[in-house]
C-alpha cells in the first residue's frame, strides 16, 4: 500500500479548502460582530472558589494564633501584688511570683482558690445537667422539740446511697446539714456545718488495711441524741 | 499583508475585520475537521480569532504562511481543548494492529469537500488522531503528549481510523466502477 502518498493526497486536497481565500463565509459579517462584541466585552470576573477558601483558612488560622499568642502572653504577665492586698487575695495567679504572706494571709488564699474551684466544678455539673443550685443549698433546719423519728426520717430521706457518684461529691462537698451537736441551741438561724467524708479503717484476713468511706449524715442519723425535736424545712 | 497585520496590532478594527474575512472561511476549514458540529465549529473559530487578535502583539511576520500556520495551529488548540472539555474523546488502549494502507485511486477522484465529509464521517477519536497525524503532521510521540495518552494507543487510533476509511472508500471505489 502507497499510504504515504494517500495521506499526501488528503493533505493537498485539504489545503485547498483551508488556504486563504477572497471569498467570504455566507456568514461572515454576523461572525465578525459576534467576535466584535466578544472583544469589547470586558474579561468576566471570575470568582474562583479555592483561592477564596484558601483565604478564608489562612485568616482563620491568623485569628487562631493570635488568640493563642495574646493568651499566652497574658498568662506571661508577673503580677506584682503586695501580700495581703485585694487583688492578691481576690485573684491568686496561678503562676504568681513566690510572696511570703503570713499564715493567717495563705489561708485565706487557699480559702479563696478552693470556692473558685468549687464555683466551677458546680458550674460544670449545672452545665451537664447533673446537678442543679437547689441541690447545692439544700438546708436541714431541725428544732429542739422535734420528735426523733421525723429527725431520722428526714436524714433518712436523703438519698445518699441512691445517688449517683457526682451527687454524692456535691452532697459531702456543699451540702450544709445540721449538726447534731448543736441541736438544743435555741438560735433561730440555722446552724450549718459541712460535712467531711470519714473513713473507717479496718483490716482483712490478708492483713492488709482497709478504708470504707462513711458518711457523717448517715452516721449522724444513727447517733441523733434521744430527745423530741420539731422539724422545720 | 504585513501592513494589515500592523495595523492589526495597533488595534485597528477595519483591518482585523479584513483578516478575518480572509481567514475564517480556511480556519473553520480546520475546526470542522476536529468538530462536526456547524455552530461548534464556528463558535470554536471565534474563539481562535479573539484569541489571535489578543497575542498579535508576540506574532512576527515572516511570510503571509506565516499567518496562516499560526492561526491554524490556535484554531487546532481550541478545538482540542473543546474535545477534552467536553470529553468527547475517550481513548481506549489499543494494541497497535499494524499499518493499513488507504486506497489512493479513490481518493484522487473526490474533491476536496468529498474528503472532509469522508473524515466527518470518522468517531471523534479516530478522527481526532487521523487528523493530528495525516494532516497536521505531528508524530504519535507529540498526539501523545497533546492528548494524554500513550504512544500506542495513537498508533492503534490511527490504524483504526484508516481502516474505517478504507472501508468507506472500498464501498465508494464499487460506486465509481459501476
Amino acid at each position: 500500500m502507497k499510504d504515504s502518498r494517500a495521506e499526501e493526497i488528503i493533505r493537498k486536497k485539504l489545503a485547498e479548502l483551508e488556504s486563504p481565500s477572497q471569498d467570504k463565509l455566507a456568514n461572515a459579517e454576523f461572525l465578525w460582530e459576534k467576535l466584535g462584541q466578544k472583544m469589547d466585552e470586558k474579561p468576566a470576573r471570575r470568582i474562583r472558589l479555592v483561592p477564596h477558601a484558601v483565604a478564608a483558612s489562612v485568616i482563620f488560622l491568623l485569628v487562631l494564633f493570635a488568640g493563642y499568642y495574646f493568651n499566652g502572653q497574658r498568662k506571661m504577665e508577673i503580677v506584682k501584688v503586695e501580700p495581703g492586698s485585694k487583688k492578691h487575695l481576690a485573684e491568686p495567679a496561678l503562676d504568681e511570683p513566690t510572696v511570703s504572706p503570713d499564715a493567717s494571709q495563705k489561708k485565706e488564699v487557699r480559702q479563696v482558690v478552693h470556692q473558685k474551684k468549687e464555683r466551677k466544678l458546680q458550674s460544670n455539673l449545672e452545665k451537664s445537667g447533673r446537678a442543679t443550685k437547689t441541690e447545692e443549698h439544700q438546708v436541714v433546719v431541725v428544732e429542739p422539740d422535734t420528735p426523733e423519728p421525723s429527725v431520722n426520717s428526714i436524714l433518712a430521706g436523703i438519698p445518699i446511697t441512691k445517688m449517683s457518684a457526682t451527687k454524692t461529691l456535691i452532697l459531702k462537698r456543699n451540702l450544709p446539714v445540721v449538726s447534731f451537736d448543736d441541736l438544743g441551741k435555741t438560735d433561730e438561724s440555722p446552724i450549718v456545718a459541712k460535712p467531711k467524708t470519714q473513713f473507717r479503717i479496718g483490716q482483712r484476713e490478708d492483713g492488709r488495711e482497709t478504708r470504707q468511706t462513711e458518711n457523717p449524715i448517715a452516721s449522724a442519723s444513727q447517733s441523733a441524741p434521744n430527745f423530741s425535736i420539731k422539724i422545720k424545712l | 499583508m504585513n501592513e494589515i497585520i500592523a495595523a492589526c496590532q495597533s488595534g485597528d478594527r477595519t483591518a482585523q475585520k479584513k483578516l478575518f474575512e480572509v481567514y475564517s472561511k480556511g480556519m473553520l476549514m480546520v475546526c470542522s475537521r476536529y468538530v462536526k458540529d456547524c455552530h461548534v465549529a464556528e463558535e470554536l473559530l471565534l474563539n481562535g480569532f479573539y484569541k489571535f487578535f489578543k497575542t498579535i502583539d508576540r506574532f512576527q511576520y515572516v511570510d503571509n504562511n506565516s499567518i496562516g500556520a499560526w492561526l491554524k495551529k490556535i484554531m487546532v488548540n481550541e478545538c482540542l481543548m473543546h474535545l477534552r472539555e467536553r470529553k468527547k474523546v475517550k481513548f481506549v488502549p489499543e494494541e497497535y494492529g499494524g499499518e493499513v494502507g488507504i486506497s489512493e485511486a479513490v481518493l484522487e477522484k473526490l474533491n476536496a469537500n468529498e474528503i472532509l465529509a469522508l473524515i466527518n464521517e470518522l468517531p471523534d477519536g479516530y478522527r481526532t488522531v487521523f487528523n493530528l497525524y495525516v494532516i497536521e503532521g505531528f508524530s504519535h510521540k507529540e498526539i501523545a503528549t497533546m492528548l494524554g495518552v500513550s504512544e500506542g494507543t495513537s498508533k492503534s487510533q490511527l490504524s483504526k481510523a484508516k481502516v474505517f476509511l478504507q472501508k468507506i472508500l472500498t464501498s465508494k471505489e464499487m460506486v465509481y466502477e459501476r
